[in-house]
């Protein structure tokens, strides 16, 4: 489980966020969601220990993440980032194997395991066919998918994803977060994912974290979060908020004035 | 067991399931590799190998490759072979030609090897230790250490490459102040920045040089890489950095791959980048300064080099650094070759060529469009 507890960041003489407290267990999907700038990335970076806590801390399993050796902290929490300016050259095996640093040292070499671990990360993300191919080849979703991979390759419990679905079209954005959730439902992992699309939380994410210039406001369900109250305010503007037709989830717009 | 196998044990279990179906997948994918990983390192070992022989054979005196060869194994111990060649060659080749060739062996092998690394510490196409300013870095503290005390021991010798390696370190480190733009070091800045500082490191170099009168036309040509120290002692004295130096950076390709994504994922994914950085930057610096310690500066072999290797075999370091090692003395040598034949039986000074060839090249690079293509 992953634990923030009364967490404030502070980014050149700025704070970015301020006394953040939540948890991520086990087997859910919890989606952090705001508009741009409001600190979704920042918690995500803290989180992953990047960046160093003005004020609180931030546990995993009960152990600091910032008194973690670097290799350890990368064995418990993987980390997703967004598909852009990734190195073209390398094959999508050797990214996906990039994923097993923590556990070679500086000079080790991958091994048979370390292969095969590999390969099981690229078959349940369905990249194992572009295993030889050029990551400067692929589209932004394929590239997106070969990140998963190698965060599944690290073998963490804990899985961090900031906006993985930004530059995606409607298919990958499906692709990717139905794989993330099954991640979590089927394979136990805590799953915390920044996601400015309020739709694609509202249908994929178990909790739902409302942040508003560095402030957690809301936490809850989608349907506890998702409110006219509790987002208009946040957007600075009138947004609507529907029962889905087909599956009842709450469904995001912005009122036409 | 330890602590690391202990978690190899448990992701072994982890992905036991897959192991059944994958296993065949996983043996061709990885022998595949094997194979197509073999005939870079044969292609280059030949190239170096025909650099090596016709390095000892031109010269105002010609050697017959075949003949160096005989008299080369005559000095390996055990061997017996009556001479059938003449004492002048066998003078000329020991004490002349054969110091020269292994000196601008390990230059090479030094500059494309350190080029190659601080391309991918900096994780920019263009670094060099030329063009970063590090080799006028290192030049000035070679200077001062020789216009101080002109090298007469074999300690003497050893103590230059200290003076550089002091240089370079110093000149890399502000240079990278300089070059940063927040968490980035782009090609613009990182390029002016090692201009800016390696012309005031030369300056300064060519006023001791004016300075210290008795060495001066030595030092010159010193500084425009034309080997003009002789003997086995330059080479003696830098073979202990140049190669502990390489096998840092050869033994760190895999980590260098990773620093490619960018410090935060390196960091996430369980690299400790600073102290990484440290190392590469120390092995890097001290191979540098100790090729520009006896040999000058000598430009764009350690940008060209490394270049024709990532358009041939791509950018992975694990292959990228060894393969640039070769290739550099390989390139360096032929360069030399030229610059010994061009105007014989005058010498141009190596750096001379060096710039002639890898000038209009470095023009191409920063004029191609699609630089990020083989990056």
């Amino acid at each position: 489980m992953l634990s923030i507890n009364s967490l404030s960041i502070q980014l050149s003489s700025r704070i970015v966020l301020r006394d953040i407290t939540l948890d991520v267990r086990q087997g859910e999907v919890l989606a952090l969601i705001g508009p741009n700038g409001v600190g979704k990335s920042t918690l995500i970076r803290a989180a992953s220990g990047i960046l160093k806590p003005m004020r609180g801390r931030i546990t995993i399993n009960d152990q600091d993440v910032h008194q973690l050796p670097i290799d350890l902290r990368a064995r418990s929490i993987a980390v997703v980032p967004q598909a852009v300016r990734l190195p073209e050259s390398f094959s999508v095996n050797d990214t996906v194997l990039m994923g097993r640093t923590a556990y070679l040292g500086w000079l080790g070499h991958e091994g048979d395991v370390d292969r095969s671990i590999a390969l099981e990360a690229m078959n349940r993300t369905n990249t194992l066919d572009l295993a030889s191919r050029r990551i400067g080849e692929l589209s932004g979703g394929e590239q997106q998918r070969v990140l998963i991979a190698r965060a599944l390759a690290q073998a963490a419990h804990v899985l961090l994803l900031d906006e993985p679905t930004a530059h995606l079209d409607l298919k990958y954005q499906a692709d990717v977060l139905s794989l993330v959730r099954s991640l979590a439902h089927d394979q136990d992992y805590a799953v915390l994912i920044a996601l400015h699309d309020l739709n694609l939380a509202a249908v994929y994410a178990d909790r739902v974290a409302l942040l508003s210039n560095g402030h957690l406001i809301a936490l809850g369900t989608p349907e506890e979060v998702l409110t006219t109250e509790k987002l208009s305010p946040v957007y600075g503007l009138r947004i609507s908020v529907f029962a889905h037709p087909e599956n009842g989830s709450p469904w995001v717009m912005a009122a036409n004035e | 067991m330890s602590d690391r196998e202990m978690a190899r044990q448990q992701d072994s279990e982890t992905a036991g399931t897959s192991n059944l179906i994958k296993r065949s997948q996983l043996v061709t994918l990885s022998s595949r590799q094997r194979v197509i990983s073999l005939s870079p390192y044969l292609i280059s070992f030949i190239a170096l190998i025909i650099a090596l022989l016709l390095s000892i054979a031109i010269g105002a005196v010609a050697i017959n490759p075949i003949e160096a060869i005989k008299i080369l194994l005559s000095r390996v111990p055990f061997v017996h072979l009556t001479p059938d060649w003449s004492a002048t060659s066998e003078t000329i080749l020991l004490s002349i030609r054969l110091p020269r060739t292994v000196l601008i062996s390990l230059t090479g092998a030094a500059l494309a090897g350190s080029g190659a690394s601080y391309q991918g510490l900096f994780r920019n196409p263009l670094a060099d230790p030329y063009l970063i300013g590090v080799a006028s870095g290192a030049g000035l503290g070679a200077v001062i250490a020789m216009a101080w005390h002109w090298p007469s021991s074999i300690l003497g010798f050893f103590a230059v490459p200290i003076a550089a390696f002091i240089g370079a370190l110093l000149t890399v480190a502000i240079v990278y102040k300089l070059a940063q733009v927040g968490r980035t070091t782009p090609v613009t800045t990182l390029i002016l920045a090692g201009v800016a500082v390696g012309s005031f490191a030369t300056a300064l170099t060519t006023f001791l040089m004016l300075q210290s009168s008795n060495e001066v036309r030595r030092a010159i040509a010193w500084m425009l890489g034309g080997f003009a120290l002789g003997g086995w002692e330059p080479v003696i004295a830098i073979l202990p950095y140049i190669s502990i130096g390489l096998i840092v950076l050869v033994a760190l390709g895999r980590p260098l791959n990773v620093l490619q994504f960018g410090d935060d994922q390196a960091k996430q994914l369980g690299l400790n980048v600073d102290r990484v950085r440290l190392v590469i930057v120390i092995a890097a610096s001290l191979v540098a300064s100790a090729a520009v310690a006896f040999s000058g500066i000598i430009g764009f072999v350690g940008l060209a080099v490394p270049h024709i290797v990532r358009l041939l075999w791509g950018s992975d370091y694990r292959r990228l650094i060894p393969l640039s090692i070769i290739g550099g003395a390989a390139g360096l040598l032929l360069a030399d070759i030229l610059a010994r034949s061009i105007l014989a039986p005058e010498e141009l000074p190596v750096g001379i060529v060096t710039a002639i060839i890898g000038a209009p090249f470095f023009l191409w690079l920063l004029r191609r469009a699609k630089l990020q293509a083989f990056w």
